[in-house]
C-alpha cells in the first residue's frame, strides 16, 4: 500500500509502502515497511527513524543510517522483527517516518497496514475461512466464536489451545447456503490478559458461482417435430455438484432474431440438469443456437453461474413425413370404389393433420388419376379418400402413390400395389397429362407474379431515414424536460445504490 | 424476480393495448403471476378487454398515484373470472371518469409514489411480471414510467410516420440504460416473413434495440373490437399462438 509521498526543502522525494497492505495477526513474514527516496545527494549520509503505532496506541521504533550512492534508493524496516514489537492486535497501525540527517524532519513519509484474524476480509460460499491469531499465554485454552447477527454458526462457540508460541490456528468452512451478509469471529483467552483491543473481526460471505459443463445436445440434427435435449452438470467451487435450482436456455432461430425459451431442471435419474424442447412442423430450418447466458443459472440459495454463456448449436431439418396405405390392395373390378386409407405420421410419431395429402394412381408408367386430395378423419386418425374405377381406365396393376406435404416444406410419401380388372384405353390417361401440365403452367406463373409484386414492399414504401431519426432524437434529448426526467432517474439510481450499499 | 415491462408506442393504434391484454393472458395461462397497469391515463381502455367497468370500483391507479389508495387496494384479481387454470392476473385499472383524469394530468404524479406502487404491487401478490400499458408518444410523465421499468416494449406499424417516431423514441428510451425491445404490429399480408426479419435486423443494426417478434394484420383482432382477448377466447387461432410467441420472448428477456 503506497503511503504519503513527500518532498523536503532539500529536494528529495519520499514514499512509503507497506506490504502487505493487510495480513493476519502472528504472520511470521511480518510487513514490509519501505522508504523510497529520489533526487537524494549523492553522495551522503542519511538516517531514518520509523515508528509503528499499534492498535493499543503504544508504538515502536527503529533507525536505519543509509550511505547514499545514488540519486535514487530505497530503505527497509521490517515489522514487528526491526521493532522489538509483535503482531498480536487486531486493527490498524499507523506509521510515520522521521528524517535524523542529513536534516531534521519528524514526518517525512507516513503510512498505515491493516491487521486481522483472518486471511481475507470476504469470502464466496463454500470457501474456507483461515483464522490465525497469536499473542496467548502457551496452552491457553482459547475460546472461538463465529457469530451471525445474534446466533453462533453450527459448531460454535468452541475452543483450542494455543500452541507453543502463543499461536491459535483454525478453520472454518462456508457452506453452499451459508447465510449472506456479516459475520463476527472473535477469540478470547482464559488466562491470557485480555488484549486491547480485543481479538474481534468481521467476514463478508457472498453468494458463489456456479460452473457449468459445456451444453450438450442429444441429437446435433432433428427433424422437425422430434425434441432436441440439452444436459449439462452444475458444479460448487469446492467440486459439489449442483441439484437445486434451473436456468433458462434461449434458443435462437436461424434469423439470428427470434428467441424460444426452455428451462432446464435436475434430472434426479441422470443426475445432470435437462431441458426438451419439441420442435414443430412449422420451426424454421437452419442452425439453432441453444444459450445458457452468464447468471442466469440460479440455485435455490441464491448462487448462481456460469461466468460466461454456454452455448452449443443444432440444426433442425423439414420433417419427412411417413406415409403408410391402408386397405386397398385387392382386386378392383369396374365400377367398385378404391378406398384409400392412409396414414400419415410425423418424425416425432405422432399423427400429420394439418396440410395436403394426395393419391395419383399411375399404371405401366402413366397417371391414371390424380392427385385425388384426402381430407383427414378426426375419429380415424387417417386420410381418406377414395376413387371409383372407371369403364376407361385400364386393367392391370396400378401403383398409387400418396404425397403429403405441407406449406412448411414437410413431405413425405409412399405407395402400394392394386389389380384393376376393366377394360381401358391409354387415350384419357394422356388427356389427363396435359390438362395437369397446362394446370401447373398456370399456377406457376400466377406465383411468379404474386412473388414479384410481394418483392421489397417495406423498402419501397417505407423509408428508414436514420440520419433524420437520429437528428430527431438529439433535439429531443436536448430539452428540458428529458433533462428533467433524467436527473430523477439519476438520483434514483443513487438513491437505491446507496440502500444497496448501507444494506449490505 | 418480478420484471416490470412497460409496453408503449409513439403513435396510438399501433395495439399496443391488445398486445397488452393478450400477452399477459398468454404468460397467465403458462401459470404465471401477471400484473397488468392501465398507464394510459388519458385513454384507458384495458378494462374494455377485461370486461371491467373502473367507474364501478372503488379505487383506480389514479387514486394510487395522488397517494390517496393503497396500490393493492385499486387491484383487481382477474384468475377466477377468466379460468386461467392455475395462472394470476392482477389488473389495476385507470380512471374513465373525466374529473379525475383531468386532475391527474394536471397534477402529474411523484416518481416515488409509482415506483413504490410498483415495488407494492410485486410483493404483495408475488408477481412474475408487471406489464405497464402507457400513453403513446413522448411525454414527461410517460418517460418516467418508462425510466423505472425493467424492460420496455415499444409497439410500432410499418408505416412512414410510425417507424420516424419508433426511431426517435427508440433513441431517446435507450438513455435510460433500460434494455428496449421492438414488436412490429398490423404487418399487410403482402409482405413476406423473411421481409419483416430483414427490415428489422436493418433496425436492429442502427439502433439499440431488440426485436421481439411481429404479428400480422388479423381481421379477427379488428374484429373483436377490444372486447375480448383472443388468446383465451380463441386459443387455435394462429393469432393466439403469435401472442404466445410474443410471451415466450418476453420470458426471454435477460
Amino acid at each position: 500500500m503506497g503511503g504519503l509521498h513527500k518532498v523536503n526543502a532539500a529536494g528529495e522525494g519520499f514514499t512509503l509502502t507497506s506490504l502487505p497492505a493487510r495480513t493476519s495477526e502472528g504472520n511470521a513474514s511480518g510487513v514490509d515497511l519501505t522508504l523510497s527516496v529520489t533526487n537524494a545527494a549523492n553522495p551522503g549520509s542519511y538516517s531514518f527513524t520509523w515508528t509503528v503505532t499499534d492498535p493499543s496506541g503504544g508504538s515502536a521504533s527503529t533507525t536505519k543510517p543509509v550511505l547514499s550512492t545514488a540519486a535514487a534508493w530505497t530503505v527497509a524496516a521490517k515489522y514487528p522483527s526491526d521493532f522489538g514489537a509483535s503482531l498480536n492486535l487486531v486493527g490498524s497501525y499507523d506509521v510515520i517516518i522521521a528524517e535524523n540527517l542529513p536534516s531534521l524532519n519528524s514526518s517525512i513519509a507516513t503510512g498505515q497496514f491493516t491487521v486481522g484474524l483472518t486471511d481475507y476480509t470476504s469470502y464466496q460460499r463454500t470457501s474456507t475461512v483461515h483464522v490465525e491469531a497469536s499473542g496467548y499465554l502457551p496452552a491457553d485454552n482459547v475460546t472461538i466464536n463465529i457469530v451471525y447477527g445474534a446466533t453462533s454458526v453450527s459448531g460454535y462457540p468452541s475452543s483450542k489451545n494455543a500452541d507453543p508460541t502463543g499461536a491459535v490456528q483454525f478453520s472454518w468452512q462456508t457452506a453452499v447456503d451459508s447465510a449472506l451478509g456479516n459475520y463476527t469471529v472473535s477469540l478470547a483467552g482464559t488466562n491470557t490478559v485480555a488484549k486491547n483491543p480485543a481479538d474481534i473481526q468481521q467476514v463478508i460471505v457472498y453468494p458463489t458461482n456456479i460452473t457449468l459443463t459445456p451444453l450438450r445436445t442429444g441429437s446435433i440434427v432433428v427433424q422437425r417435430t422430434e425434441t432436441v435435449d440439452f444436459w449439462f452438470n452444475a458444479t460448487y467451487p469446492n467440486g459439489a455438484f449442483v441439484n437445486t435450482g434451473s436456468a433458462p436456455l434461449r434458443l435462437m432461430e436461424p434469423d439470428g432474431v427470434t428467441i424460444h425459451t426452455v428451462n432446464a431442471i435436475y434430472d434426479l435419474s441422470s443426475g445432470t440438469y435437462h431441458a426438451a424442447y419439441p420442435t414443430s412442423l412449422t420451426h424454421a430450418q437452419g442452425t439453432w443456437t441453444a444459450t445458457v447466458a452468464s447468471a442466469s443459472f440460479t440455485d435455490v440459495f441464491g448462487n448462481s453461474g456460469p461466468s460466461t454463456v454456454q452455448q452449443t448449436s443444432f440444426s433442425i431439418q423439414r420433417a419427412t413425413l411417413a406415409v403408410s396405405l391402408l386397405s386397398s390392395s385387392g382386386t378392383y373390378a369396374q365400377g367398385s370404389v378404391i378406398p384409400l386409407y392412409t396414414k400419415v405420421t410425423v418424425p416425432g410419431n405422432y399423427n400429420f393433420t394439418q396440410g395436403a395429402v394426395s393419391a395419383v394412381f399411375i399404371s405401366s408408367g402413366r397417371t391414371i388419376v390424380g392427385p385425388i386430395s384426402l381430407v383427414y378423419d378426426q375419429s380415424l386418425g387417417k386420410w381418406t379418400g377414395s376413387y371409383k374405377v372407371n369403364r376407361v381406365d385400364p386393367t392391370g396393376t396400378w401403383v398409387v402413390t400418396i404425397i403429403a406435404s405441407d406449406n412448411y416444406g414437410n413431405i413425405g410419401q409412399g405407395t402400394a400395389s392394386l389389380n384393376v380388372d376393366t377394360q381401358g384405353t391409354q387415350t384419357s390417361a394422356d388427356l389427363g397429362w396435359v390438362v395437369w401440365l397446362l394446370v401447373l403452367v398456370i399456377v406457376g406463373l400466377g406465383c411468379g407474379i404474386l412473388i414479384l409484386r410481394r418483392r421489397g414492399v417495406i423498402h419501397r414504401e417505407v423509408k428508414l431515414d436514420v440520419q433524420a431519426i437520429k437528428q430527431k432524437a438529439n433535439e429531443v434529448k436536448g430539452d428540458d424536460f428529458l433533462q428533467s426526467i433524467q436527473t430523477q432517474l439519476k438520483r434514483r439510481a443513487e438513491r437505491i445504490a446507496a440502500e444497496k450499499e448501507k444494506r449490505d | 424476480m418480478t420484471r416490470s415491462i412497460a409496453v408503449h408506442s409513439y403513435k396510438g393504434g399501433t395495439g399496443k393495448t391488445t398486445i397488452t391484454a393478450n400477452v399477459a393472458v398468454a404468460l397467465a395461462l403458462k401459470g404465471r403471476r401477471v400484473g397488468v397497469m392501465d398507464m394510459d391515463l388519458e385513454g384507458p381502455g384495458l378494462h374494455v378487454f377485461f370486461d371491467l367497468d373502473p367507474s364501478q370500483l372503488r379505487f383506480t391507479v389514479n387514486d394510487v398515484l395522488a397517494g390517496v389508495a393503497p396500490p393493492e387496494a385499486a387491484c383487481v384479481r382477474m384468475s377466477e373470472k377468466m379460468n386461467l387454470n392455475g395462472g394470476e392476473i392482477y389488473y389495476t385499472p385507470a380512471s374513465v371518469k373525466v374529473s379525475e383524469i383531468m386532475r391527474t394530468l394536471k397534477e402529474g404524479f411523484e416518481l416515488d409514489t409509482f415506483e413504490n406502487a410498483i415495488r407494492r404491487l410485486q410483493e404483495k401478490f408475488g408477481l412474475h411480471y408487471l406489464l405497464i400499458d402507457t400513453h403513446p408518444g413522448i411525454q414527461h410523465d410517460t418517460l418516467l414510467a418508462l425510466g423505472i421499468c425493467d424492460h420496455q416494449v415499444v409497439i410500432s406499424r410499418v408505416d412512414q410516420q410510425d417507424i420516424f417516431g419508433t426511431g426517435v423514441l427508440v433513441e431517446i428510451s435507450s438513455t435510460m440504460d433500460k434494455p428496449v425491445h421492438l414488436i412490429l404490429n398490423m404487418i399487410p399480408p403482402r409482405i413476406r416473413e423473411s421481409e419483416v426479419l430483414k427490415f428489422a435486423r436493418t433496425l436492429g443494426a442502427h439502433f439499440t434495440v431488440d426485436m421481439a417478434g411481429w404479428l400480422p394484420f388479423s381481421e379477427e383482432v379488428i374484429g373483436s373490437l377490444s372486447k375480448a382477448i383472443l388468446t383465451l377466447k380463441m386459443p387455435r387461432n394462429p393469432m393466439s399462438q403469435r401472442f404466445r410467441g410474443l410471451a415466450e420472448a418476453i420470458e426471454s428477456f435477460a
